[in-house]
């Protein structure tokens, strides 16, 4: 298991270097000018010049290339051309609300779209079953923005039971937190769900009908024991594999949630930096989100193997 | 707003989506109706400000006339204000500025709307956009208008608690002089002995030729005093956020990046002893703390304004103009001058070298369909050929005859006359900002009526100001330009300017416009200036644009105009 996971780290590197690669001469060979974003349109040529300079921006592409690239080596993703912080330190700051953000849709997709899917495969054909499943066409055709706006409307405008946008951090207190979450937590977690919850009823069903399953029920075992034990551990496994690309999903930012209710992580910091031509913000962002992804992917193979021994081997 | 004045950090930051704001007002609608249709007629109720009483009141109340020209509710009447101090005002700014306060180093508009509350010039501009003394006494100008004398006013205290003395003037006003065009302008005229603070409180500026228009230089934001410590110490770097002390009535006492810029009342300030007047005169801050919060949504701003999560929204989408003219705890604002906005055209090479293809165009389309095709909501434009808008003392109707000559038939006429021959011209353009695209669109529609053919060239904004600047690939954009700025200092009257108006009369008329030490005399050179613009024709003028701007009706003593303040306001108690 350790060999396994060392092998897939090591592997992970070159991806992350394509990557970044790739990102950093897509945007420099984008075009656009950082100076210009920064300046204001009223500034002189001599000052562009000047501060392209200090920037390192006039040098070759190679040199800029090789430069960034040694950096990143050790460990230092430069600065923000337009934030004037470390990128690493952008970075972090923007983390908390994402992983808040990520952590709470996650669980809103799964506590609905595990329950939905098992009470839906439970019940097949049944009135419950076509009105969860019709629930979660709804879930997943409604665009994330639009569900967003409407439960903005009712909860914060009409009701003023939450707040229309924000984010306050954990150190604000718990509640304080939460509660600039909870609506984003359930735009970002419903279309998720929706996803999950038809995937867990297709998975389920599938289970359902093999010959174990059959006999299991034969031994005269518990409904709930059936579904539990011997079904949802065998459907588990691909389940498993979607809410690990799910997660890698939400902890990479969520850019049109964080939009619409203005929370500053890392989706829209991840926008805004390509907006503005901030080369070294966008190129460690791109890195820390293929990282993020990288190890998720592997925790969840790692957990496959844990669930279902048979894949390790 | 993607003009050009406030510049583009703040332009690529007010991305706005079309497909969702109509969504948008759909499901706004729908949301109305279904909730009337629920609960009946009644109104939102009036939420109190998060901010009222979250900090100390520190009592004492204060009492102004407070002329409020808001727009919305059709409050327009001058009203006697009561103050009470403590209170926290919220402000949603449509992004995080390339530097919260340091207006040398960029022209940004969110960056000086921050910096007139931390720091002073020695002059400041009145609601007329005239220069008033700020931080100077007195001052004197030599018969030969060779010699300015600056006397600074005593006791005046920096956030550091040190004073203002005369080298910290000469200190901040030589980094003025190498970090902004208007700067380096006066600076090219000084004499050797240029600058020198003579005696701790007094300033003198001697100049080679006169330099009439120094005083409107010296009330621009830009030319604010700091430390002559820090001046030195910074030097063209961009001031940090821990050396960002001045003499304002706020202080920075707080920045989160993309977050929260958190000022401070700065409680040794000393006002001016005249009545207040736009940024000059008596400046008393009631509220303890301003929080600008970046918000790039415009809609997330208007429904925190809604819910009274902010008290001001510095950009609100005209879309809900009605939506928030219809709250009655919400004052809608028409924040004039604004801007003005032109069809700029490539002067250095291509077609539109041709002044009869300019004035073609200039006679194709219908200036008021452009301006509500630019921006829908027509009671935020205004016809008007001036350069300096409206509410200005430079204001001038000169070429209105020729702004307001629209006629195809004679445009189609006078292009046979000239070498077109069909090739597509191409227009830079980006749907970023709707008016960009939209006044693109129409006018295109327009000309290609009278046989010219238009090429949309779209792209992001940041790469129109890079694209803007190769003369071999563009002929024709559209440009938002200051209404509150002085002619003498428009971007445009730089030739190295993308356009490239390079015309030797026009730089003889802003010398002497820049010289002229007597207002009417200087006034007369603006108005050949803009006899000179609609003879040439270096670009085409289709009207005013002004800010939608929208505050909570809880906020006392808010003035409009000429950009927003929040000295000399309070909060409503309870």
């Amino acid at each position: 298991m350790l060999a396994y996971a060392i092998r897939r780290v090591l592997l992970a590197v070159p991806v992350m270097l394509i990557v970044a690669s790739a990102v950093f001469l897509l945007m420099h060979f984008a075009p656009g000018d950082p100076v210009g974003v920064m300046l204001g349109p009223d500034a002189s040529e001599e000052q562009r010049l000047a501060l392209r300079e200090k920037l390192g921006l006039d040098d070759p592409i190679v040199v800029q290339y090789v430069r960034w690239l040694s950096h990143v080596l050790r460990g230092d993703l430069g600065q923000s051309l337009f934030l004037d912080q470390p990128v690493t330190t952008a970075l972090a700051e923007r983390a908390q609300p994402t992983i808040l953000l990520g952590i709470l849709s996650l669980i809103v997709a799964i506590v609905i779209g595990l329950t939905s899917g098992i009470l839906a495969a439970r019940s097949r054909g049944s009135w419950l079953d076509l009105s969860l499943m019709g629930g979660a066409m709804v879930g997943i055709t409604v665009p994330s923005f639009v569900l967003g706006l409407l439960l903005i409307f009712f909860f914060a405008i009409h009701l003023r039971w939450l707040p229309v946008a924000g984010f306050q951090p954990l150190s604000a207190g718990l509640w304080e937190s939460l509660r600039y979450l909870i609506l984003p937590a359930i735009t970002l977690g419903a279309g998720q769900s929706a996803f999950l919850g038809r995937m867990t009823r297709s998975m389920m069903l599938d289970v359902l009908g093999q010959d174990y399953v059959r006999t299991a029920r034969a031994k005269g075992l518990a409904e709930q024991t059936v579904i539990l034990r011997h079904t949802l551990r065998n459907a588990f496994v691909p389940l498993l594999t979607i809410i690990g690309l799910m997660t890698a999903t939400l902890m990479s930012g969520a850019v049109i949630t964080e939009q619409i209710f203005d929370i500053p992580g890392m989706g829209r910091l991840l926008i805004q930096a390509v907006v503005r031509r901030d080369f070294p913000l966008v190129q460690g962002a791109v890195l820390v989100i293929a990282a993020v992804y990288v190890l998720i992917n592997l925790v969840v193979d790692l957990l496959v193997g844990f669930v279902d021994p048979r894949i390790e081997r | 707003m993607g003009n050009d004045f406030q510049g583009d950090h703040l332009d690529v930051q007010t991305r706005r989506l079309s497909r969702r704001q109509l969504i948008l007002a759909g499901i706004a609608t729908a949301s109305v109706a279904l909730l009337q249709a629920c609960g009946g007629q009644e109104p939102i109720p009036q939420n109190t400000p998060a901010s009222s009483g979250d900090s100390g009141s520190q009592g004492g109340t204060g009492s102004t006339p407070a002329s409020t020209a808001d727009t919305g509710s059709g409050a327009s009447a001058t009203e006697e204000v009561t103050h009470q101090r403590g209170g926290i005002i919220k402000v949603a700014m449509i992004g995080e500025p390339p530097s919260v306060a340091d207006a040398m180093f960029t022209t940004t508009t969110v960056t000086s709307d921050i910096t007139r509350h931390i720091f002073e010039g020695l002059f400041a501009q009145d609601s007329e956009f005239n220069p008033r003394p700020m931080l100077v006494d007195r001052y004197e100008i030599s018969d030969d208008g060779l010699l300015y004398t600056f006397t600074l006013r005593s006791g005046i205290k920096f956030h550091d608690g040190s004073d203002l003395t005369s080298e910290d003037v000469v200190a901040s006003l030589d980094r003025w002089g190498v970090m902004t065009g208007r700067g380096k302008i006066v600076y090219a005229r000084l004499a050797d002995d240029g600058v020198q603070a003579t005696d701790p409180l007094t300033v003198t500026m001697t100049f080679k030729q006169p330099t009439g228009i120094l005083l409107d230089f010296l009330a621009l934001h830009e030319a604010f005093i700091m430390p002559a410590a820090i001046a030195r110490e910074v030097g063209t770097e961009k001031l940090p956020d821990e050396k960002t002390i001045g003499t304002g009535p706020f202080m920075l006492k707080e920045h989160q990046v993309d977050r929260l810029i958190r000022l401070v009342r700065f409680d040794d300030y000393q006002p001016r002893p005249e009545e207040p007047d736009g940024h000059s005169g008596r400046k008393e801050v009631y509220i303890d703390e301003l929080h600008i919060i970046p918000v790039p949504d415009v809609t997330v701003a208007t429904n925190g304004l809604i819910t009274g999560e902010f008290h001001f929204a510095r950009d609100v989408d005209p879309d809900q103009f009605q939506l928030l003219e219809s709250d009655p705890n919400v004052v809608t604002i028409i924040d004039k001058p604004g801007m003005w906005i032109c069809v700029n055209f490539n002067k250095k090479q291509g077609p539109m070298t041709d002044k009869r293809l300019r004035q073609v165009v200039a006679m194709s389309f219908d200036r008021q369909q452009a301006l509500i095709a630019a921006f829908g909501n027509i009671e935020l434009t205004r016809l008007d050929p001036g350069i300096a808008m409206q509410e200005t003392a430079w204001h001038t109707d000169v070429g209105d005859e020729v702004y307001r000559n629209v006629d195809p038939e004679a445009a189609k006429a006078l292009l046979a006359e000239t070498d077109y021959n069909g090739e597509p011209l191409r227009w830079l353009t980006t749907k970023e900002y709707p008016y960009h695209y939209n006044t693109a669109a129409y006018i295109k529609q327009e000309l290609e009526k009278i046989g010219v053919n238009v090429e949309l060239v779209v792209s992001d904004w940041a790469t129109v100001v890079q694209r803007r600047a190769q003369p071999d690939l563009w002929e024709l954009l559209v440009v938002g330009l200051p209404g509150s700025w002085h002619p003498a200092t428009q971007i445009f009257n730089d030739k190295e300017w993308p356009g490239w108006w390079d015309d030797p009369r026009k730089d003889e008329i802003l010398s002497k416009m820049v010289e002229l030490a007597d207002p009417e005399e200087r006034y007369q050179t603006i108005v050949e200036y803009q006899q000179l613009i609609y003879e040439e024709l270096p670009f085409i003028k289709i009207g005013d644009s002004h800010t939608l701007q929208a505050r909570r009706a809880e906020i006392q003593g808010y003035v409009t105009g000429n950009a927003w303040f929040f000295w000399n306001v309070s909060l409503k108690q309870g």
